[in-house]
């Protein structure tokens, strides 16, 4: 009996230091946080807070068979991506706006307005391909590192050790930064190239034919032309689609599946 | 006092319980198993294990093989995007192969009867499975399922340590899932007791910011797409082979 008496004793002491050792070990993960990488679940809670930003733009389309083909042509090319295995999530924006958004995490949206202008799965799959680059190749989450939310680290550490989370100040910083990337300023001719690039060499792998992109590339060129206003956004955040099929038309191939019959047949 | 000492009784009773389910082998090992269905042949499966965390990976000789990991008193089984809990998986081999996934059971009410410390049956689901062992261990193991009749036969063991990333768990990070790999993580409360939905704030309304997003619209996005992902290998496999792309045509980057 009085070694269980001691045992409970050595348990009652052990429990403040551990509970210590818990909060430094909090500590040290968030000073880390200041000059690592984000991890994987750190990059979806992002990811998260800047798709919210882009679903409280735009709203969610309701067509569900819709939604779920392009879910069909995204997981098809992302399992070619380097990140086959993150939780890719594929949605349909209701909104004629000609674009593609991709958030931190694999949150990939397209408008409706996009596939409009769409006359293939194969350009579909380039088009989701390109998006998919975007967020393997982490361009939303390098702004966000960029943008001094090293220095915002330290306010989610102290959060944290006050018990809490992420704070919505945060969390406003953080997704106005992502609006004002994926709405007005764009993220970079050089990011956009080179998405276009892999999107090609994911569509490519997948099976489809990336020479399909041209139809798409041609089709912004013509509502670049005609100043439409549903490509506005799109051409205030991209390098102009000439441009863009300047730089891939070497890349592009006519071997693969075109599959307009599907898309003709599912996005009715 | 009394009531300490109930406690310990009853975590003394839990751990023999735990023991009470005794591992295919004892020790790590790695075995080949032909599998027939109704004396045909249906497969093979390839079976890892430590003694306490087990790998199978079922090849029916169509597509890639399907892979269950037992560990920490849970099945489950690889799927696009991560991990998903056996009793989610909509896929084939669910009615066989976890007979070879003991001491993990896949539920804990599963039943598992001993005979000489070894398993000598053990009802799951549906099934019921039948263990024959030798002096080197298993060596067959018969199933059955309703009309539905498996027999496991081991063709080669040895012992091999393996990877233990090969026995890690890489949830599907679904709405809830998600969420919940957030409450361990820098943005929130690595406090597993606090509810799933609860996300990086430490909150029952999940990880919502007053931030100008529309989290209903997030949550409509992930529950749309975890109900896709639940039939999303069938139908994805169907829709490859019918378009010749993805892993119908085995390309690669």
């Amino acid at each position: 009996m009085k070694a269980l008496f001691t045992a409970l004793l050595v348990f009652a002491i052990a429990q403040p230091a551990l509970a210590q050792w818990d909060l430094l070990k909090k500590g040290a993960t968030m000073a880390r946080a200041m000059t690592r990488d984000f991890t994987e679940e750190e990059e979806v809670a992002i990811g998260r807070i800047v798709a919210a930003r882009v679903l409280a733009t735009y709203p969610l389309s309701e067509d569900k068979a819709m939604q779920r083909y392009v879910s069909l042509v995204g997981e098809t090319v992302a399992a070619y991506s380097d990140r086959p295995d993150l939780d890719w999530h594929f949605a349909i924006l209701d909104t004629p706006v000609v674009n593609a958004f991709s958030c931190p995490g694999g949150y990939i949206f397209i408008t409706e307005g996009a596939l409009a202008q769409i006359s293939s799965e194969a350009e579909l799959a380039v088009i989701l391909g390109h998006e998919i680059a975007h967020a393997t190749e982490k361009h939303i989450l390098k702004e966000v590192k960029r943008a001094n939310v090293v220095g915002e680290g330290m306010n989610i550490a102290q959060s944290e050790l006050g018990g809490g989370g992420m704070s919505d100040a945060l969390a406003r910083k953080v997704s106005d930064l992502a609006y004002q990337k994926l709405f007005n300023t764009g993220i970079g001719r050089k990011e956009e190239l080179a998405s276009d690039r892999i999107g090609v060499e994911l569509a490519a792998a997948a099976g489809y034919r990336s020479a399909a992109y041209v139809n798409f590339l041609e089709g912004l060129q013509a509502l670049a032309t005609a100043k439409s206003s549903s490509f506005e956004q799109l051409g205030s955040t991209h390098p102009g689609p000439d441009d863009r099929l300047n730089s891939i038309r070497p890349r592009l191939s006519d071997s693969g599946q075109l599959l307009a019959d599907r898309w003709e047949k599912r996005s009715r | 006092m009394k009531k300490l000492l109930i406690f310990i009784f009853a975590l003394v009773v839990a751990t023999a319980a735990d023991a009470a389910t005794a591992p295919l082998f004892s020790s790590a090992n790695e075995s080949r198993w032909e599998v027939q269905e109704r004396g045909k042949a249906a497969g093979t499966v390839t079976l890892l294990t430590d003694g306490r965390s087990s790998r199978a990976e079922w090849s029916s000789g169509k597509g890639a093989p399907t892979v269950f990991i037992a560990t920490d008193g849970k099945v489950w089984v690889r799927a696009s995007g991560g991990d998903v809990a056996l009793g989610d998986w909509k896929g084939s081999g669910k009615q066989v192969i976890p007979a070879l996934l003991l001491p993990t059971t896949s539920t804990p009410r599963d039943k598992v009867d001993l005979a000489g410390g070894h398993p000598r049956a053990y009802a799951f689901g549906d099934s019921v499975a039948a263990y024959r062992f030798d002096e080197t261990g298993p060596v067959s193991i018969e199933v059955k399922s309703g009309a539905e009749h498996w027999v496991l036969t081991r063709k080669s063991a040895v012992k091999a340590s393996s990877d233990p990333s090969l026995f890690e768990v890489r949830a599907k990070k679904g709405g809830i899932g998600r969420l919940a790999r957030l409450s361990d993580n820098l943005l929130g409360p690595a406090d597993t007791s606090v509810s799933a939905t609860a996300g990086g704030r430490g909150v029952e309304k999940g990880a919502r910011f007053a931030d100008g997003g529309d989290y209903n619209a997030l949550a409509a996005v992930e529950t749309t797409d975890d109900e896709i992902d639940a039939s999303l290998e069938a139908e994805l496999a169907r829709f490859q082979k019918e378009g010749k792309v993805g892993r119908s045509q085995g390309g690669s980057r």
